[in-house]
């Protein structure tokens, strides 16, 4: 498509409009809006020249929302007369950035071009996602309100929030997602390989932000250099040791699985959990608990062997998910997660966190969390 | 070669390039330059973090070596981001096309042509296909580490590691500007940094220079970094966002470690300038020919005092100017007989490279500065960040 190289040469802030005149050229479209997911996946708000004045559109209950959700087109309005409103959504391999609002005259062809209006929607998206290392524009649109300094400093750390593979698919959400602080997810997939992280740094604030920098980039060094998943953890364990002294540390559940057999091997350094929903039946998976990295100095850790089954779904959920009290007292991990596990099971797995978090609101009674809540939600297919 | 077509039957290759996974965009990339254009021996090669070699990722058996960033065929296409085609006796060539995102070079892609499509077209649809799959690379980064891994000739120390997750590309072209920017030492840097960001109306950029070594100065300056971001974000002014980032690095260090950080702001359509000079990274600009300090209005460093308060001063560009930031690292490296590197040694660097683009300019700024010194393993972080200004038509919306 000439489209995609127009968007590759175009400046940075100008991809909806590259956009928007190709369909206006193409389809005769009377109107064009790029809608991106806001970091706490409420709302869908309108990227526009700022400052951003049009309400934002809420992801539940509207015809853009829909599109969110569901992953596929949304049609306003009847083919036959008038004018319709296309909704298609925008997402690159499996996470999901926003919503393509189209509004074009009606008519029975308007179907027939649906498949290339969503290739056109995904194209933005790829592009969107690249031009993001150039300016602003997209992340400030994704702002409901200002982030704090610490969530500032996670959210540049982690990956995406969702990542689709034909072996996997993974979604993760944090809450509360302008001020989060310690909280973190990472994966990195090679040809035969899955690594997922999911950790929680101990403390509060920009200091508990630093300290996941610290560890997150630690294991991914070791990672990176080739090493294996134990001495990723000793590695990383070392680095925080020798800049903290013990006075913080970050707990890390650490997952490196073999996509052709599923086999993993594991690493339990601290809190957070995992439960399994197999065969309708959801089940807590314990592991050999190890100490936080950078607890004490030179820590050994030792892998486990872990096997994972097609069709499995996974959750890994943080203390601040698994411990969080109603207020009658009862701990959410107990029976209440198991709970929220089985109510989300028809949700494909980029759902599944937001909708285990707002479960999780309702638990609590309250609608601010006081700590950091992450819920990651793995799916494996196999090979 | 039919890569160029728009009506073609088949999916884009684009299409086939965005629905392959992460880890195989050469593996899809060998497929359809076979298909499609008879191509093989295609190779990706990724310039390494010092900008010295090109490497292959998912190399052919046999074609593993790394291969020089400025010399030989790949080099050349690399360096002058331009096409070299090597014919070859039987009549197809070996072609080197640039990869690059938007004026940042990610590295070259190599195929071999056959001899009917080895012509200027074929050519031209090569690079076509070298920049779309260029865009998806930079995609699927936050995926994989495939392509950041063949990017390492060696480890990076834990401080680089985090201080180039920080950082924005290489480089940043537009029709208005472009940028190139080095750093080094490239495997083990701590504290430099440089940033940018545009949008219609302005380009915002910053030259920061964190205190200390190793992972404090990391992350010092992954505050100061964060912090100027958080706040440009959110709208404010240059002398705000200094002023916040000041005031997140003293409440976090409390005034026992600081950044020095140089902040500017382009008006694309007029070439005003506001600038910060929060401590000590200079400014140059080369104009007609005769290169010249600027001399800023010296402010605090970030997080030196509490509650600093900055004031921005006004400066303006031409079309055709050349400005070149400096971090200590480079105006204060001396050489073995003591002799600081400083304005005359930038001055010759700058003029011995007019012609070349930002991101060789910046390379061999520092290049000069490691002759200077003697040794790759400078004492301190080098951050060069060369901008060369085109500006706007007045005509232009």
């Amino acid at each position: 498509m000439a489209v995609e190289r127009a968007l590759r040469t175009a400046a940075p802030h100008e991809l909806p409009d590259v956009v928007g005149r190709e369909l206006v050229r193409r389809y005769a479209a009377d109107s064009v809006d790029l809608l991106v997911a806001d970091y706490g996946l409420t709302v869908l708000q309108r990227v526009t020249d700022l400052p951003h004045t049009l309400p934002p559109v809420s992801v539940h209950n509207t015809p853009a929302g829909r599109a969110f959700g569901a992953q596929e087109p949304f049609v306003e309005g009847n083919f036959g007369d008038g004018s319709v409103c296309v909704h298609l959504p925008v997402s690159v391999r499996g996470d999901r950035l926003g919503v393509l609002s189209v509004t074009l005259p009606g008519g029975d062809h308007v179907r027939e071009c649906l498949p290339e209006l969503t290739e056109l929607a995904e194209v933005l998206g790829h592009e969107v996602l690249v031009a993001e290392r150039d300016t602003d524009l997209y992340l400030r649109a994704r702002r409901k309100d200002r982030l704090t300094l610490a969530a500032e400093m996670q959210w540049q750390l982690l990956p995406g929030r969702s990542c689709s593979r034909p072996e996997f698919e993974l979604g993760a959400q944090l809450e509360p997602a302008y001020a989060i602080h310690g909280d973190n997810f990472d994966w990195s997939a090679t040809a035969d390989r899955l690594a997922l992280y999911v950790s929680n740094g101990m403390g509060e604030g920009i200091e508990a932000s630093l300290l996941t920098n610290l560890a997150v980039n630690a294991l991914r060094n070791a990672r990176r250099a080739g090493i294996p998943l134990a001495d990723q953890a000793a590695l990383a364990d070392q680095a925080v040791y020798a800049h903290y002294r013990g006075r913080s540390h970050m707990s890390v559940l650490m997952f490196d699985f073999e996509l052709s057999t599923g086999r993993a091997r594991v690493v339990d350094a601290g809190s957070p959990q995992t439960l399994r929903l197999r065969d309708g039946v959801v089940e807590r998976i314990v592991f050999d608990e190890q100490l936080p990295l950078g607890m004490f100095e030179e820590t050994d850790y030792l892998e486990q062997d872990f096997g994972i089954e097609p069709g499995d779904r996974i959750l890994f959920v943080s203390d601040g998910v698994y411990a969080v009290a109603s207020p009658k007292g009862e701990a959410y991990g107990d029976a209440a997660l198991a709970r929220a596990i089985q109510h989300t099971r028809l949700l494909p797995a980029a759902d599944v966190p937001r909708a285990v978090l707002r479960e999780l609101t309702g638990h609590r009674g309250t609608p601010t969390p006081d700590d950091d809540a992450l819920v990651v939600c793995l799916d494996w297919r196999g090979q | 070669m039919n890569t160029v077509s728009t009506s073609e039957p088949l999916p884009s290759y684009e299409s086939e390039l965005r629905s392959a996974p992460s880890n195989a965009l050469v593996a899809t990339a060998r497929r359809l330059l076979g298909d499609r254009a008879g191509a093989r021996e295609v190779t990706l090669l990724l310039a390494d973090y010092g900008v010295r070699v090109l490497r292959p990722v998912d190399p052919l058996p046999g074609a593993d070596e790394p291969l020089s960033a400025q010399d030989g065929p790949a080099g050349r296409a690399f360096t002058e981001q331009t096409p070299v085609v090597e014919p070859a006796a039987d009549g197809t060539a070996a072609v080197h096309v640039p990869v690059s995102v938007r004026g940042d070079r990610l590295g070259v892609l190599s195929a071999r042509l056959p001899s009917p499509g080895a012509d200027q077209a074929g050519v031209r649809g090569l690079v076509e296909f070298a920049t779309a799959l260029g865009h998806e690379i930079a995609a699927v980064e936050r995926d994989t580490d495939l392509y950041l891994l063949a990017r390492r000739t060696r480890r990076l120390t834990l401080a680089a590691e985090m201080q180039w997750q920080l950082l924005p590309g290489r480089g940043c072209g537009r029709p208005e500007f472009e940028i190139g920017a080095h750093l080094e030492p490239a495997y083990t840097v701590g504290g430099d940094n440089f940033d940018w960001s545009t949008d219609g109306g302005h380009l915002t950029m910053t030259v920061t220079d964190g205190m200390g070594r190793g992972i404090d100065a990391s992350l010092l300056t992954g505050v100061a970094v964060g912090a100027l971001r958080n706040a440009r974000r959110a709208g404010l002014g240059l002398a705000d966002q200094a002023r916040l980032a000041d005031q997140a690095v003293y409440a976090q260090f409390g005034g026992k470690v600081y950044a020095s950080t140089l902040l500017l702001r382009f008006d694309l359509a007029t070439g005003t300038v506001q600038a910060v000079d929060a401590g000590s990274p200079r400014l140059y600009r080369r104009r007609a020919h005769a290169v010249r300090q600027f001399e800023m209005e010296a402010q605090l460093p970030l997080g030196m005092f509490e509650e600093t308060a900055y004031e921005e001063q006004i400066f303006s560009v031409r079309p055709g100017d050349r400005l070149v930031a400096v971090s200590t690292g480079v105006h204060g490296t001396r050489s073995p007989q003591g002799t600081p590197f400083g304005e005359q040694a930038l001055r010759e660097a700058l003029d011995t490279v007019p012609a070349h683009a930002p991101q060789e300019v910046a390379r061999s700024v520092v290049a000069s500065l490691v002759d200077h010194f003697g040794s790759t393993d400078l004492t301190a972080d080098a951050a060069v960040v060369c901008l060369d200004w085109h500006g706007r038509e007045p005509a232009t919306p």
